[in-house]
């Protein structure tokens, strides 16, 4: 995985569900089905949130909102999943958290057609530098699947869209351990329309459980997500769970 | 609980294995199994408690299911190597669903109150959890605090918790012990007699047909034999035998050997064996003739008849010439194989009268085993203890009205132990023998039977349904289960129970002395335990055993 710190993208267009970002490098967005922040405050509380900020801004209004500290349940939970390595002292940053669901590489001006220059890729990139530096870019898509706001990650759609020319992360390890200890945010992807949806699901599973060093238990419990949420539908939890195996 | 050490142990909450999902009062709840229970772990009869909101219902697992949440699975299902597709459908599209019978309740703000019949059922998601150990003492009561209960066995799948009977209750009604052959309906029936005889609840009479009871049984396994209620009840157990002979070649010792004279033969006799001498109604009425003509001593009387004679009593009483000589016939066969122990008092005189002495040993309290030894045939065995039984129930009548009458106690209860029942009290003849006097009405009397049977199809449904408390092992045949169930509410759940029931050691209790059905896995007889339970290991024994197991703990 890349430095935490460097950027992967710069959203160019938002939206509340998705955002498409410029790749920084060409032909190198983060991959398919990968966990994606972009580090954006809410601003003022929601609506039955307001507290002073030195108190745990556990939302009690929202039951399905969890926070990663001490004594709670996720975070035994993320003891349990491996998620030790996470300092608990430093709060959750602010961010939206989204899942890449498609990349393309196109011309950057509209309407144009890139050619075919008949070359190899270093013999390309020596006598055309222009080509990545300026007439190319890679984009890719993420659909958004939840956010960090106060202490506590929340599995569904943010209050703001992301902003454009904002820049895109990747996640940690450990970010995506806290993410996905619960599992909410899997009908968020089920039901994402615009997306092949099945190879979204099985390799977001994939890196989820990659960022756990293939803890089975997990692919397990994520599996029996989707099937209470495929119930009626056994033929595409069947191609997904076929698709989440290593 | 502490440890050794003085640290607390945890608290480990009874682990949940399901949650109410549906049900009625009338067909049961349904329960879906946790995810992580495997419903191979869920049995048939298993005891487990549904915490409602305001009732703790104590219930039992009657039928096991399987069900899928998706249609489309079962047209395809995974293959046998898709091992994370069968973990991932397991407990979530694919989940067992269990159906619970609500026996009893108890209000949960008042755990102690008594138990209530089940009349409203738990709502939706009340979790259902595992009996515990305190769950079973609280119903079935606790043999060692109070002396009414006796432990007969122990739940499905708790090994170290008693159930218990309440003996009490066991003798104020007549009893049945149900199961096909070799199921153990005579380890069962010893195990209850000798709870009966060690509490001092009743006096029992047993008809032991097979000589099982008395000194010492057979035991279909390593061992050989073990030890009769004589072995274990010195002194309050006295066995009688039609078959001395066959006691002493058993090496089994015998207090009496009972004779019958012809004249304690009566029609009513006869009248039960009809079935087995082929009699038909005619040949009984000549036999009213006979004993209108001679009174008791109508059967020697017959048996002299020559053919003259025949002659003229049919025309003398207006009976029917061939009705009689073939009742003369048939006697005669069964008179012949019985004559080691029927006596012709008329030549013979017969000194002890076997019942004056069954119950003056019933009277001292003591307990009286009939070996029949050779003597198994039906026949024999039919006669002889129709003969005893009238007789001794118009002493207990007697003893009873008497009583009532203020001038002495009651007489202490009698349990009459009889096998192959339903050769008595089949429906053609339970309206005519004693047996079904006694099934039917003898409670008031402080008589009651312990009716031990393979057959209860055989049994007379009005008798059935009189019967206080079943214990019934394996029944297979669909007729015989109907017959236990008689007048069981609810019974649709328990006859899968039943006929799901282990070929051993296992029985289903149901009735007066339970509070509510019960599987058990029965207690062992005659081991070391059960020895120690009954006080014939003597105390010496006892301090080696408790040593020996100190041992064991520390080791």
């Amino acid at each position: 995985m890349a430095d935490e710190n460097q950027f992967v993208g710069e959203i160019i267009e938002a939206s509340t569900s998705e955002f498409t970002a410029e790749s920084y490098t060409l032909h190198a967005p983060p991959r398919f089905g990968s966990f994606v922040k972009i580090p954006m405050d809410m601003g003022s509380p929601e609506v039955g949130e307001e507290r002073t900020s030195n108190v745990e801004p556990l939302d009690e209004g929202d039951p399905f909102a969890f926070r990663a500290a001490e004594g709670s349940f996720s975070a035994d939970f993320d003891a349990v999943m491996g998620g030790e390595r996470i300092d608990r002292s430093t709060p959750i940053q602010p961010a939206i958290y989204a899942v890449v669901y498609s990349a393309t590489t196109t011309s950057t001006e509209t309407g144009k057609q890139p050619r075919a220059y008949w070359k190899d890729e270093d013999e390309l990139a020596r006598e055309q530098p222009q080509l990545a530096e300026w007439l190319l870019m890679t984009k890719f898509q993420a659909a958004i699947i939840g956010y960090a706001q106060g202490n506590s990650i929340r599995q569904y759609l943010p209050p703001l869209p992301p902003k454009i020319h904002t820049h895109v992360f990747e996640c940690t390890p450990e970010e995506i351990v806290r993410l996905t200890n619960r599992m909410d945010f899997l009908r968020t992807l089920v039901g994402f329309r615009n997306a092949p949806s099945d190879e979204m699901v099985a390799a977001c599973i994939r890196e989820a459980c990659f960022a756990r060093g293939g803890d089975r238990e997990f692919t397990v419990s994520a599996g029996k997500e989707l099937a209470n949420l495929l119930r009626e539908d056994y033929e595409r939890l069947h191609a997904i769970v076929r698709r989440i195996l290593p | 609980m502490t440890e050794g050490n003085g640290e607390k142990r945890p608290f480990i909450p009874p682990v949940e294995i399901g949650q109410i999902v549906q049900g009625s009062l009338v067909e049961g709840l349904e329960m879906k199994l946790e995810p992580g229970h495997s419903v191979e772990d869920v049995r048939a009869g298993k005891f487990v408690v549904v915490e409602g909101e305001k009732f703790r219902f104590f219930s039992m697992v009657t039928d096991v299911t399987l069900s899928t949440s998706a249609r489309g699975l079962l047209d395809n299902p995974p293959g046998r190597d898709d091992v994370l597709m069968r973990e991932i459908l397991s407990g979530t599209t694919t989940y067992g669903t269990v159906s619970l019978r609500p026996m009893l309740m108890v209000p949960k703000d008042d755990l102690d109150a008594d138990l209530l019949p089940v009349k409203t059922i738990p709502g939706h998601f009340a979790p259902v959890l595992p009996a515990t150990a305190a769950d079973v003492n609280r119903i079935f009561g606790d043999e060692e605090e109070d002396p009414r209960f006796f432990n007969i066995g122990t739940p499905l799948d708790m090994e170290e918790t008693p159930v218990c009977i309440n003996l009490e209750r066991f003798v104020e009604r007549s009893n049945g012990i149900f199961g096909k052959s070799g199921t153990g309906k005579t380890f069962l029936t010893r195990i209850m007699l000798c709870g009966v005889i060690k509490n001092r609840k009743a006096v029992n009479l047993i008809f032991d047909m097979h000589s099982e009871y008395g000194w010492k049984g057979t035991f279909e396994g390593d061992r050989a034999e073990v030890r009769g209620l004589k072995q274990y009840f010195r002194d309050q157990v006295a066995v009688f035998s039609l078959d001395p002979e066959s006691s002493r070649r058993r090496g089994a010792p015998i207090d009496f050997e009972v004779k019958i004279p012809y004249s304690q033969v009566t029609v009513d006799d006869i009248v039960l064996l009809q079935h087995e001498l082929n009699l038909s109604p005619t040949a009984l009425e000549t036999a009213y003739a006979l004993v209108g003509r001679f009174e008791d001593r109508w059967l020697s009387r017959l048996l002299e008849m020559d053919s003259d004679d025949i002659v003229d009593f049919s025309q003398a009483n207006n009976v029917h010439q061939a009705s009689l000589s073939a009742l003369q016939r048939k006697l005669r066969v069964l008179t012949a194989s019985c004559r080691s122990f029927l006596i012709d008092d008329t030549k013979d005189n017969i000194d002890i009268d076997a019942v004056k002495q069954i119950m003056s040993y019933l009277d001292g309290g003591k307990h009286v085993v009939l070996e029949f030894g050779q003597h198994t045939q039906p026949l024999r065995y039919m006669l002889v203890a129709n003969i005893l039984t009238r007789r001794i129930h118009a002493k207990y009548v007697e003893k009873t009205e008497e009583s009532l009458g203020g001038d002495r106690p009651k007489p202490l209860p009698l349990v009459i132990t009889i096998e192959e029942a339903h050769k008595f009290l089949s429906p053609s003849l339970a309206g005519q023998t004693i047996f079904g006097t006694i099934a039917r009405e003898m409670r008031k009397y402080n008589v009651t039977l312990l009716v031990v049977d393979q057959r209860p199809s055989g049994i007379d449904a009005e008798v059935l349904s009189q019967v206080g408390t079943r214990i019934t092992c394996l029944l297979n045949d669909e007729k015989d289960i109907d017959a236990v169930m008689t007048g069981v509410s609810g019974a649709g759940g328990l006859r899968s129970v039943l006929a799901s029931l282990d070929s051993k050691q296992q029985a289903l209790v149901i009735g007066h002395a339970v509070p509510m059905p019960v599987v058990v896995k029965t207690r062992m007889y005659d081991d070391e335990d059960f020895r120690l339970s009954m006080g014939v290991i003597p105390p010496e024994k006892l301090a080696e055993k408790v040593e020996r197991e100190i041992d064991l703990d520390f080791a």
